[in-house]
């Protein structure tokens, strides 16, 4: 018989083994969820703990300088020193001190201290952007009385020289969301300025430089505690890329200033190689109003100006070249054998086709093309777009018909984007039948497309186009690739590169009919022509320089004629073509023919010696709206 | 008869000492390490405060193994009403911390008095029931210890103090399962209820699997078909209950915290954030852990109250597995070892009473450790002789000697006479 007490032992020893077992269930349960975690899972874990704790920091490069073709520096950068403020360790009862140091009222100080303590009371952040030199050397004389100021370098474009070079160059500004969306991979974070037009646009990649990387530990804050591994696996960054243009900043300054109080645009570019000696579009702007910041006046002037000064015009207008087309439908009769040299055409005053088209300065009888060219004609060149010639190298006629002539135009480069390094570009205008069909639902005839033969019409070329299509005459039909960038430098090494362009074309026209076409042109300026204007006369010591070119009127229905003048220089061994632009100022040899001459004589001379005639190109302006 | 230091268990008091140790030790990289400039100046002293209460728990140690067992035994109901004054008082002119008004100050120190609570509640629950009509099954005499029980837990959920709460209602089933007042089969029942709405949230699922298994174990065990049949049917309605009331009638924002547990990513921004912080301190402290002061969660500031309820997580990143094991082992070496003293003590008074020590700290460790790894749900309660809190500290040693008291002067009762 089990006594009453054995028995409550015993029960108790049950319940004993009872216990046990839950306390080594209770042990097994949590040990087990250690082993996955601390032995099995570790990695992941371990990946969890590290993305929260090390902060890859990007440490941006200084961006690449861009000099002009002799060396001169037209963009490097300046540091700017913006003053952060950490509020767990700054005393609020130092903000009037902070305020009296840098100058600033006390209520614009707290405003902003208030908005960093609402956004993390923990997180560094800027407190004074970009302050002056002066205001950064007080506020280090006085870190130590200012616990929890600390100061950021950043860095900002800065830009030397009298040449603005607003659309050729382009403005770096802060990074926008859409561009962090695409380039994020690239390792660009908010904050950062990247090239947003023009070449700081075109060669963001290699300005850029190689961005470095540095880890830091961060808590839960958000606060950096310490470097990483103490920073051995940190990656220095790389400075960008320097780049040489082939803009002359001289001829810059110069044509800058003679475009004032006028809208338009003028390329000059070397003959043989396509290298873009200078390159305006006016209004333009001074790149500096994108340093510290912007004023609302500078948007307002930026992006509400009906004459739109951020508009390339150099490379986006589509203004019709006027007379300045007549070397082309000159050089491309003559090789589709419509003419010869010498076959003459009879003007009678004008072309009849439904109405009369008016020739200016009366009849000029019977003309061949040299002549038509330096009087420029209009009768001339009505025909040889309309008329169908019969002769015998085209017993069965020969006529320039719409798609024949666009595909010429093409050839030259017209109506289509230039292989430039630049990001802003519009193709222009070079009519098909197609064209016409839509624009002209009702039906269209000769009637629309003769004002095409001389440059008026429904067609729209750029400067650049034109520059590029005198090149070609003048080096006989070779169709340069153009380009602003010369080489690239490394900042490091100094080595420099050329980069890899599109290789130049060659248009199909024998080079006896570029010499007619040239020969016309230098009458244009040195003979009895329409641009005498454009001559450079022997200065100093310096002897002629002749020029061969062509004036242009582009007809506006809605305003004041555009100017229009093409050139190259010097005529007996041609170095630089033109193309100059002027809107709504008038006659082609009274603008656009000085402006292409003087700076034609700036490049080759490396100075002018016409004031007088800088003067008349001043005191003209643009008259109207666009 | 053996003088009573001779009987004294020595074993115990070092697993306490080295418990004690990792804790400060882990303390001291919470508050000394890197991560002390992110922290607030009473959260920095957390570290000396706790040495201070060391002293003081060992010295209280000493005083109770010193005093005569059937004086402690005589006081328990003088305990038990101090501790409810405690508790009361607290109440009326308690200072609030972290929306719990727990605490109480005498002076300069600050007495988390649910925890002093604890040691006068098992010593009043533990005389109750030692009565011989206790262990027969008088219904008058385990209502009784129930009431005695949920006294301290109305006042203490009225300090807005729940999970302390919950560790006191844990010890009724912890004592009805010692004192023998209700048949193991019941027990069970009452166990495995617990297990199926745990299941409940970790997945439905395994909660009916294990309610069938439950059934066909119980009608092994019993051989009963009525017990089987009551297992069934009661702990599957318990669990239905649980899992409607959870899932279907609660809004998924009033159950954050109860469920984010399962799935902290859901909850990544929310209730989930501790979690996953507190696992991946864990987690990323592989075998050998990152070194003392060296884990980036623990002084990067990622897991919060890292000295208090989540030290098991420095624990884990800085000493690696070896060390959380080291934790779990002794706990459990020093749980097995005070039940068997119980059970060597051969009386009732000692084995209840260290039934209720135990008990109460095997909770805290279940709940506490299961937090930070993610298989219990963040309840704010300490680990024993590890986390950071002088009254903890004090209450757990003291209740610790007090068991070791009645079992080294076993010989002061005498059974029949």
């Amino acid at each position: 018989m089990p006594t009453l007490a054995s028995t409550a032992r015993d029960d108790a020893r049950l319940r004993f083994r009872v216990f046990s077992v839950i306390v080594l269930g209770v042990i097994a349960f949590l040990g087990t969820r250690l082993v996955q975690m601390q032995i099995v899972d570790r990695e992941e874990y371990a990946t969890e703990a590290e993305g929260n704790a090390i902060e890859t920091k990007i440490v941006r490069p200084a961006r690449g300088y861009i000099f002009d073709r002799n060396g001169m520096l037209l963009v490097d950068n300046e540091t700017t020193i913006s003053v952060t403020l950490a509020p767990r360790y700054f005393d609020v009862a130092n903000l009037p001190l902070l305020a009296e140091l840098s100058g600033k009222p006390l209520d614009d100080i707290q405003a902003r201290y208030q908005k960093i303590v609402d956004r993390s009371a923990y997180q560094e952040d800027v407190i004074l952007e970009n302050v002056p030199f002066w205001t950064f050397a007080r506020l280090q004389e006085n870190q130590y009385r200012l616990r929890g100021i600390n100061f950021r370098e950043d860095q900002q474009r800065r830009y030397h020289g009298e040449a603005r070079l607003t659309h050729a160059l382009g403005y770096v500004n802060e990074i926008n969301s859409g561009e962090l969306d695409e380039m994020r991979e690239q390792g660009y974070r908010l904050g950062d300025r990247v090239g947003k037009t023009g070449i700081e646009a075109e060669y963001e990649a290699v300005l850029r430089g190689r961005v470095g990387r540095e880890f830091v530990l961060k808590n839960v804050h958000g606060m950096e505690v310490e470097s990483y591994e103490g920073g051995a696996q940190d990656v220095d960054p790389q400075s960008g890329v320097g780049l040489v243009l082939s803009i002359d900043a001289k001829v810059q300054a110069l044509a800058e200033s003679l475009f004032v109080n006028k809208r338009g645009g003028a390329v000059m570019m070397d003959v043989e190689t396509g290298g873009i000696i200078s390159l305006v579009s006016a209004p333009d702007y001074d790149l500096d109003i994108f340093r510290d910041g912007f004023t609302q006046a500078e948007v307002d002037f930026l992006y509400r100006n009906p004459e739109k000064p951020d508009f390339n015009r150099a490379t986006m207008a589509e203004t019709p070249p006027g007379s300045t087309w007549k070397p082309f439908m000159a050089a491309i009769a003559l090789e589709e054998g419509m003419i010869a040299p010498e076959t003459t055409l009879y003007c009678g005053g004008g072309y009849v086709l439904g109405r009369l088209y008016r020739c200016h300065g009366g009849t000029h009888g019977n003309i061949a093309v040299r002549d038509a060219i330096r009087v420029s004609c209009n009768t001339f060149f009505f025909r040889l777009q309309n008329d169908t010639f019969v002769n015998e190298a085209h017993p069965e006629g020969i006529r320039m018909d719409l798609d024949r002539w666009g595909a010429w135009a093409n050839r030259f480069g017209f109506g289509q984007l230039a292989p430039l390094d630049l990001p802003n570009q519009m193709p222009g205008l070079i009519p098909d039948s197609s064209y016409y069909d839509r624009v002209f639902p009702a039906g269209w005839g000769p009637g629309y497309t003769v004002n095409l033969g001389i440059g008026q019409g429904n067609m729209g070329v750029n400067p650049l186009q034109l520059a590029r299509y005198t090149a070609a005459i003048a080096n006989n039909g070779t169709l340069v690739t153009p380009h602003l960038v010369l080489r690239q430098v490394d900042p490091a090494t100094g080595e420099s590169r050329e980069p890899v362009r599109p290789r130049a074309r060659k248009i199909p026209i024998e080079a006896r009919n570029f010499a007619v076409v040239r020969e016309g042109m230098m009458d244009v300026v040195e003979g009895a022509g329409t641009a005498r204007r454009a001559r450079i006369d022997e200065y100093e010591d310096f002897p002629k320089i002749l020029v061969a070119g062509k004036t242009g009127t582009a007809e506006n229905p809605r305003g004041k004629d555009h100017s229009v003048f093409i050139a190259y220089a010097p005529a007996d061994d041609p170095k630089v073509a033109i193309g100059v632009i002027v809107e709504n100022i008038g006659f082609g040899g009274t603008t656009a023919a000085p402006i292409a001459s003087l700076m034609i004589e700036q490049y080759l001379r490396g100075l002018t010696s016409r004031p007088d005639l800088i003067q008349f190109v001043r005191a003209q302006r643009s008259v109207g709206r666009i | 008869m053996r003088p009573w230091y001779k009987n004294l268990d020595w074993i115990s008091l070092l697993l306490w000492a080295g418990l004690v140790a990792i804790g400060l030790t882990a303390i001291y990289s919470a508050t000394h390490g890197p991560a002390r400039e992110f922290l607030l100046d009473s959260v920095q002293q957390n570290f000396d405060r706790q040495l201070q209460f060391f002293g003081v728990s060992a010295v209280a140690m000493i005083v109770i193994l010193l005093m005569p067992a059937r004086l402690i035994v005589k006081l328990a109901p003088v305990a038990y009403v101090f501790c409810l004054g405690l508790l009361g008082a607290a109440l009326a002119f308690g200072r609030e911390v972290n929306g719990a008004k727990s605490w109480l100050y005498i002076g300069p120190v600050g007495l988390q008095v649910a925890e002093i609570a604890k040691v006068g509640t098992v010593l009043a629950v533990t005389a109750l029931l030692s009565r011989k009509e206790a262990r027969r099954g008088s219904v008058p005499y385990v209502l009784g210890a129930i009431l005695l029980i949920l006294i301290p837990v109305v006042l203490v959920v009225m300090q807005n103090d729940t999970g302390t709460g919950l560790v006191f209602l844990a010890l009724i089933p912890v004592m009805m399962f010692w004192s023998g007042a209700v048949p193991l089969p019941w027990m069970a029942l009452g166990g495995a209820a617990a297990v199926a709405v745990y299941l409940v949230i970790v997945n439905p699922l395994y909660a009916a699997i294990f309610v069938a298994v439950a059934t066909v174990g119980m009608l092994v065990w019993t051989r009963s078909r009525g017990m089987a049949a009551l297992m069934f049917v009661a702990v599957g309605l318990i669990a239905t209950a649980a899992w409607f009331g959870l899932f279907k009638v609660l809004e998924p924002h009033q159950i954050d915290r109860l469920v984010a547990f399962d799935d902290p990513e859901a909850y990544r921004y929310g209730a989930g954030f501790h979690v996953i912080q507190s696992k991946a301190a864990i987690g990323s402290g592989g075998i050998l852990g990152k070194g003392f002061t060296n884990g980036t969660q623990t002084q990067l500031a990622y897991i919060p109250e890292n000295s208090t309820d989540f030290i098991f997580c420095v624990i884990g990143e800085e000493f690696g597995f070896l060390g959380t094991m080291t934790v779990l082992l002794l706990f459990g070496f020093l749980i097995l070892r005070l039940a068997s003293l119980g059970i060597q003590a051969g009386f009732a008074l000692p084995r209840l009473f260290i039934a209720g020590v135990t008990g109460i700290f095997l909770v805290h460790i279940l709940i506490n450790v299961g937090m930070t790894v993610g298989l219990m749900p963040v309840i704010g309660i300490p680990l024993p002789f590890i986390s950071y809190g002088g009254s903890a500290l004090l209450a757990n040693s003291a209740m610790l000697a007090i068991a070791l008291n009645l079992h080294a002067k076993r010989d002061d009762f005498a059974v029949y006479g």
